[in-house]
């Protein structure tokens, strides 16, 4: 099989259950896409759509009760493919990928931090442990070159605080410096800048968009914003309820919106610039309940084109144009009607 | 709309401090300035939306209005039908019976509702205390206040875990409305809210002010939401208002550099409206000790001399009509250079 030599991750039909008090949550029904070197995917999405599963699983983070059950990760990882769904998720080989080969930063900076060691000697640990140092000292020398390129003032000071000293922005700079450590091919960002301001956001951004070009880090970053996404993604995924329901182009998804759910989801929020003229266009109802699903397409009931076929099955997957996938019924039939045309 | 006959509340020099204590004997120390020197007027029936990072003062400023914080200096002044009066050398017992003309929609639909009441017990509380005694009136009343709110009049018997974030809010809302009131603070009322359930809720704030002629002050930190749905917006830095416009003008016409830079900061959700960012450095300052001078000076890309020492005094421009209220040394300059001239 011939593969692009630029995907770093392929992720193919992947499915999750989520295990607890005798009921079964599907939370991932079926997810596929691709990270790119240099490249920044972003994953979109309602609470509860399993955004965070998706970045979990592919950093083997998932709860112990859960499990993959179909489908695969691919890492490309120096020269070998590593199939990171069949590896144990505590055992040595993940250990050494996580942090190495790839690395996540979390939602909130203040609890993703341990608060009784320093956060010099918490970015040394992955140093260390990586052998990216060959001592403590020498650790500690990286850790400051590694705050000084995320911005922090005064590394040399800062480097021997603990997280309690550092506020949200700078909080999350070290996380992030922690996560760079040891130069991994892949950044998973699970809502990084939620839980900060915008100043501080866009000044988060800045970096992402600076490591991205430097290190030809793969970075697959989740969100609920669609601002973030236009301001920063090259790829996009669009997730309701465990499905990708559209994928492609970030330009092509954001300005030829096939999907009725990326269509509703775009018409709902307030753009900036647009002022009061501007159509709010609420989605009706709200998320099902992930216990009890709708049967067929699972934006169905709330969708405005729905049809008794739409309750049938979840749609397969379709192309609008190259690169740019939806799956959506009423989709396939606009696409046949033109081809009858 | 500027004569005095519109104004509803009318709010000079407020302060509101928080005392910070330390030792054993609890002395006194110094103070947390969250509200520092605001004057303000807001019309009757206007929207006024109230942006800031977080930690400015935008809550403390809504509460302390409210008599919920008891401020430390400064007046409030309501209109009542016969008078104006001030809330802040009210007695207890007055103020009491002037919060059935004030409310507030509080930020966390998840803790601003008892879990052991039901929404009926939740929502009768006000309404006892205004003196609808009749139980089957205050069903009555309060069937109608859900489906004012989109709900069915059958949630009233149920508990307040069996609802999502955005009903919540709706019942908040509901609450909030049931004494009849003219003005309404809504604290960050959609931020917790998903972003289609933040387009619902949005619509119904607005239906509402229509239908029961309200006041509404609308704090919140997302730029985009506050341009959609108010009339005049006061942008807050660190306790102090910096600038107060109506919408358009402020977006039209920023004169501030802080307004300035948080608008650029903001991540647009339309990929064809990329703008410049101008990134702001650092953090907000500790308003223990708040910088001299124009407290935005240290991260203001457009600091002079003049702004490390002396505190701009706010300057009201008249643009088409409309003042729009800035405080900012820079502004002055220009503004006397254009007499000179």
């Amino acid at each position: 099989m011939e593969r692009n030599q630029d995907v770093v991750v392929k992720v193919e039909d992947l499915h999750v259950n989520f295990y607890n008090n005798d009921r079964c949550n599907k939370v991932l029904r079926g997810v596929s896409f691709e990270l790119k070197k240099g490249k920044i995917m972003c994953i979109v999405g309602e609470s509860g759509c399993g955004k965070s599963v998706t970045a979990n699983s592919i950093m083997g983070l998932l709860p112990d009760l859960s499990r993959i059950e179909k489908g695969s990760i691919t890492f490309h990882y120096q020269g070998e493919d590593i199939r990171i769904d069949r590896l144990k998720r505590k055992g040595k080989e993940m250990r050494k990928l996580r942090g190495e080969g790839m690395a996540m930063i979390f939602q909130d900076p203040m609890t993703a931090l341990n608060p009784v060691f320093t956060v010099g000697y918490q970015i040394n640990e992955a140093l260390l442990y990586h052998n990216g140092a060959s001592s403590r000292k020498d650790a500690t020398k990286k850790s400051i070159q590694l705050l000084k390129e995320m911005g922090i003032p005064l590394p040399k000071q800062r480097v021997k605080e603990y997280p309690h000293q550092f506020s949200g922005g700078m909080s999350q700079r070290a996380m992030i410096a922690m996560a760079m450590s040891c130069r991994p091919k892949v950044l998973i960002a699970d809502e990084p800048t939620t839980a900060l301001d915008v100043t501080i956001q866009a000044q988060i951004f800045e970096l992402m968009l600076d490591l991205k070009e430097t290190n030809d880090t793969a970075i697959l970053l989740i969100t609920h914003d669609m601002g973030v996404v236009a301001e920063l993604a090259d790829d996009v995924a669009v997730m309701y309820m465990g499905n990708i329901v559209e994928s492609g182009d970030a330009r092509a998804v954001l300005t030829r919106p096939s999907h009725p759910y990326t269509k509703a989801l775009l018409d709902s929020i307030p753009v900036l610039g647009r002022g009061r003229e501007q159509k709010l266009e609420p989605i009706k109802g709200s998320t099902p309940d992930p216990y009890n699903r709708p049967a067929g397409c699972q934006f169905a009931p709330r969708c405005a084109y729905a049809t008794p076929e739409c309750e049938t099955g979840m749609p397969p997957e379709s192309m609008v144009e190259e690169g740019h996938m939806c799956r959506c019924f009423h989709h396939l039939r606009k696409k046949e009607g033109e081809a009858n045309d | 709309m500027t004569d005095d006959k519109n104004v509803l509340i009318r709010v000079r020099g407020l302060k509101t401090w928080y005392p910070v204590k330390k030792g054993v004997f609890k002395h006194t120390v110094g103070y947390v300035k969250a509200v520092d020197d605001v004057d303000l007027d807001v019309y009757r029936g206007e929207i006024l939306g109230v942006v800031g990072e977080s930690g400015c003062g935008k809550t403390t400023l809504g509460k302390s209005i409210l008599q919920l914080i008891r401020p430390y200096a400064g007046n409030v002044f309501y209109d009542f039908p016969e008078g104006e009066k001030d809330l802040m050398t009210m007695k207890k017992k007055d103020l009491d019976e002037a919060r059935r003309r004030m409310q507030i929609v509080f930020q966390d639909p998840y803790s601003s509702l008892n879990p052991s009441f039901t929404i009926f017990g939740s929502m009768q509380e006000p309404l006892i205390r205004f003196g609808m005694k009749n139980k089957e009136e205050r069903k009555k009343k309060i069937a109608e206040l859900l489906q004012a709110v989109n709900l069915p009049e059958d949630y009233m018997e149920r508990y307040p875990n069996e609802f999502s974030g955005g009903q919540r809010q709706r019942i908040g809302i509901a609450r909030a409305l049931s004494v009849s009131p003219e003005f309404i603070v809504c604290d960050e009322a959609v931020s917790a809210l998903d972003v289609s359930i933040q387009a619902q809720v949005l619509q119904l704030l607005m239906k509402l002010k229509e239908e029961y002629k309200l006041t509404y002050m609308f704090i919140t930190h997302d730029l985009s939401v506050v341009e959609y749905i108010s009339d005049r917006i006061i942008v807050m830095y660190l306790g102090h208002i910096v600038e107060i416009a109506d919408t358009q003008e402020l977006f039209a016409n920023t004169l501030h550099p802080y307004t300035e830079a948080l608008i650029s900061a903001i991540p647009v959700a339309d990929i064809n409206q990329r703008r410049k960012r101008i990134p702001l450095q650092g953090d907000v300052p500790s308003p223990v000790n708040p910088p001299s001078g124009c407290p935005f000076h240290p991260r203001c890309p457009k600091c002079q001399d003049v702004c490390k020492t002396k505190k701009p005094e706010p300057v009201t421009l008249m643009k088409n009509g409309r003042p729009h209220t800035v405080c900012c040394h820079l502004v002055k300059t220009e503004e006397r250079k254009e007499k000179k001239e």
